[in-house]
């Protein structure tokens, strides 16, 4: 792997929960994102995993400086994110973009085509005048594998998957070195979902853009991403290659999850066991030097309780996962529950 | 399946909208039975006219929208959309889910006020009995500490819990049949797998039938005992489970399958060419002709009609339907 472009280290954002009404005061916090460290390489795609709440938007937007962290550091291509002032962090905003999950939201219903991809261009200062301008509009349009024709015409014209490519139009448009993508196929429908992420992984590479790609469906992660990380209530519970982290999870968060992913095939989905997790998801991690997942973990032991588990390898040094006890036997697809 | 009579029977329904630039069926003659204690899967991309199927059957289509065509229940019309035969089977005998538990309950009660509301008006329960009977239920679909979430309004619950109290609501007064509309979409992937798995729970130790829509037929292989696979307000493939997983005949439907990104697979996702049609008769041919890797000239002019194939439960509009194992079910790129 080369240098890598993105830098995240220690990397955590509390929010205060704050409680009254003319008297405000803040009675506790919640630790949305608890001291990340990752790093995506040019041209490389880091998915990342997680149910509702886990931290995994707000991580990517800390990122951006779209949330401003509560403390460590982003390196982005040399530069630290965190300590630029305004004019240098807009400096920078070409070089990072973001695509939204909701195309239907993201993208202003007033406003055509043209002047949704063409606005970006304008803010930045990147096209000499009109001309050039639409000449730019009509090659991200190609890009993305729409026409210029589409140009003159409003969001509400476009399905849902048209709607995500004016969107990564949009963001591309600036020529960024690192895609931010939130959920960017969970508002498709199913049968859309697999026409961006082949385009995503096409625009990968014919421009080595780099991906952070959000996410809470594992199953979509896979085909476009190098390596995928899976994030529990604020921390990184495991890190690995797909092809490892699929056939031998050995964080029990990730087993659970992989193992309520439907899989099409009805023979399969038959004699598989899935793995429930004690509880509901929490947004609070539980106080004390203790593994944040042990109240709902099914292999939790004594040790769990009083010892916070560090993300280290297991069987490999690219495969690295934060428990005490990882399992890092191949499993099949649907490992069963051990108790 | 028993070959007893069907449940629910849906005959040759069209749900037309009045548009401003003129009517559009969203349905166009779609006929299926649900037999009792049966689940159903109706499978469609956005604008495949699934919902509005869906919705049909529940008499909750909005105003605007003119459906023709039959629905009974039990052997009985069901009357207009709005008649007081079709309110008096709402809710007592036919369950409803919708997809955002969030806006399909009233933010205004309490989860238990939504439950007894049902309870007293079609079971005729009083008050106490109609509160002893919602806590329990929600016992059933496992919220926690029943007795104190009876009281809770629904903003107090996270998004899986407030989809168990509808599933409460729709099994309250022990529906024949409950619709689910897009159950899971808003939901985790764990919630969805414990959402699916309390539904079909439920269904089974009640013998109830399930009507299941979704746009993601990788839901259900686990679920469903029968699909029916709709496009362009048509069901172009009906099939058992199996069938339609492991036979699939029509081009669409193997083309949804292999567009299904699996993680237990080392193979890529193969995305379908082209955009979904919505709504609106193509001028007299096949609606997935314009997207289809098959299609010859005869698919331009002539709509290929739902028939059976083989044995007669398989059925498939296709004038080219693929039957035998002349190509391979899933047809997948490699890595």
């Amino acid at each position: 792997m080369t240098a890598a472009l993105l830098e995240v280290a220690d990397l955590t954002k509390v929010f205060p929960i704050v409680r009254g009404g003319a008297i405000r005061r803040s009675v506790g916090a919640v630790h949305a994102v608890d001291g990340v460290s990752l790093q995506i390489a040019a041209g490389e795609t880091l998915g990342l995993v997680g149910e509702s709440g886990c931290g995994k938007s707000t991580l990517a937007r800390c990122i951006l400086r779209l949330v401003e962290p509560s403390s460590g550091s982003v390196t982005f291509d040399g530069r630290d994110v965190l300590a630029c002032e305004r004019r240098a962090l807009r400096r920078l905003r070409p070089e990072m973009q973001m695509v939204f999950q909701d195309p239907y939201g993201s993208l202003d219903p007033r406003m055509t085509v043209e002047q949704l991809i063409a606005e970006p261009l304008q803010i930045h200062g990147l096209a000499s005048d009109r001309r050039a301008r639409r000449a730019r509009v009509a090659e991200l349009l190609r890009l993305v594998g729409l026409v210029p024709e589409h140009a003159s015409r409003h969001p509400r014209a476009f399905s849902g998957g048209q709607r995500q490519r004016i969107a990564i139009a949009r963001a591309l448009a600036t020529e960024p070195k690192l895609l931010v993508l939130d959920e960017p196929v969970s508002a498709l429908d199913a049968s859309t979902r697999a026409q961006i992420l082949a385009l995503l992984a096409e625009l990968q590479q014919r421009l080595g853009v780099s991906y952070l790609l959000v996410a809470h469906d594992l199953s979509l992660v896979r085909s476009v991403s190098h390596r995928v990380a899976v994030m529990y209530l604020g921390r990184i519970v495991e890190l690995a290659p797909p092809e490892q982290l699929f056939a031998a999870p050995a964080h029990p968060y990730t087993q659970a999850l992989l193992s309520a992913v439907p899989i099409p095939d009805p023979e399969l989905e038959r004699r598989r066991r899935r793995i429930v997790l004690r509880g509901e998801a929490q947004t609070t991690a539980p106080s004390g030097q203790m593994c944040p997942f042990q109240p709902r973990c099914f292999r939790s032991q004594e040790r769990c309780r009083v010892e916070v588990p560090k993300l280290e390898p297991v069987a490999r040094p690219e495969h690295r996962a934060a428990c005490l006890f990882p399992d890092h036997e191949e499993v099949p697809a649907c490992p069963p529950p051990s108790d | 399946m028993s070959a007893s009579e069907p449940i629910l029977e849906v005959d040759d329904l069209t749900v037309t909208f009045a548009t401003a630039g003129g009517d559009v069926e969203a349905v166009r003659g779609v006929s299926f039975a649900v037999a009792p204690g049966e689940r159903v899967g109706i499978v469609g991309e956005s604008g495949s006219g699934k919902t509005v199927s869906a919705l049909a059957v529940t008499g909750l289509l909005a105003p605007a929208a003119r459906s023709t065509g039959r629905v009974r229940f039990q052997g009985r019309d069901v009357g207009a959309p709005d008649s007081r035969e079709r309110r008096a089977l709402r809710g007592r005998h036919v369950g409803t889910i919708l997809q955002d538990p969030l806006t399909s309950l009233n933010p205004a009660m309490t989860i238990g006020d939504q439950i007894t509301e049902a309870l007293r008006l079609h079971l005729r329960l009083d008050r106490g009995a109609a509160r002893r009977r919602a806590i329990e239920l929600l016992g059933e679909v496992g919220l926690t500490d029943p007795a104190r979430s009876v009281d809770e309004y629904p903003h107090r619950l996270s998004g899986g819990m407030r989809q168990r109290a509808m599933v409460a609501i729709a099994l309250s007064c022990e529906p024949e049949i409950v619709v689910a509309d897009e159950p899971t979409t808003a939901l985790d992937v764990t919630i969805q797998a414990q959402i699916l798995e309390l539904l079909v729970r439920l269904c089974d130790e009640r013998s109830t039938a399930l009507l299941l829509i979704t746009h993601d037929l990788g839901v259900l292989a686990g679920v469903a005992h029968r699909i029916l696979v709709m496009y362009g307000g048509r069901i172009v493939e009906e099939a058992s489970v199996d069938d339609l997983f492991y036979r699939p005949a029509h081009p669409y439907t193997r083309a949804l399958l292999a567009s299904i990104p699996r993680f237990d697979e080392g193979a890529e996702a193969v995305p379908i060419r082209g955009e979904a049609t919505s709504g609106g008769a193509p001028a007299g041919g096949c609606s997935f002709e314009r997207r289809c890797p098959r299609a010859k000239a005869r698919c331009r002019t002539e709509d290929p009609a739902l028939e059976p194939l083989g044995d007669g439960t398989h059925r498939c509009a296709c004038h080219y339907a693929l039957t035998g194992d002349a190509e391979p079910a899933l047809p997948r790129r490699p890595r």
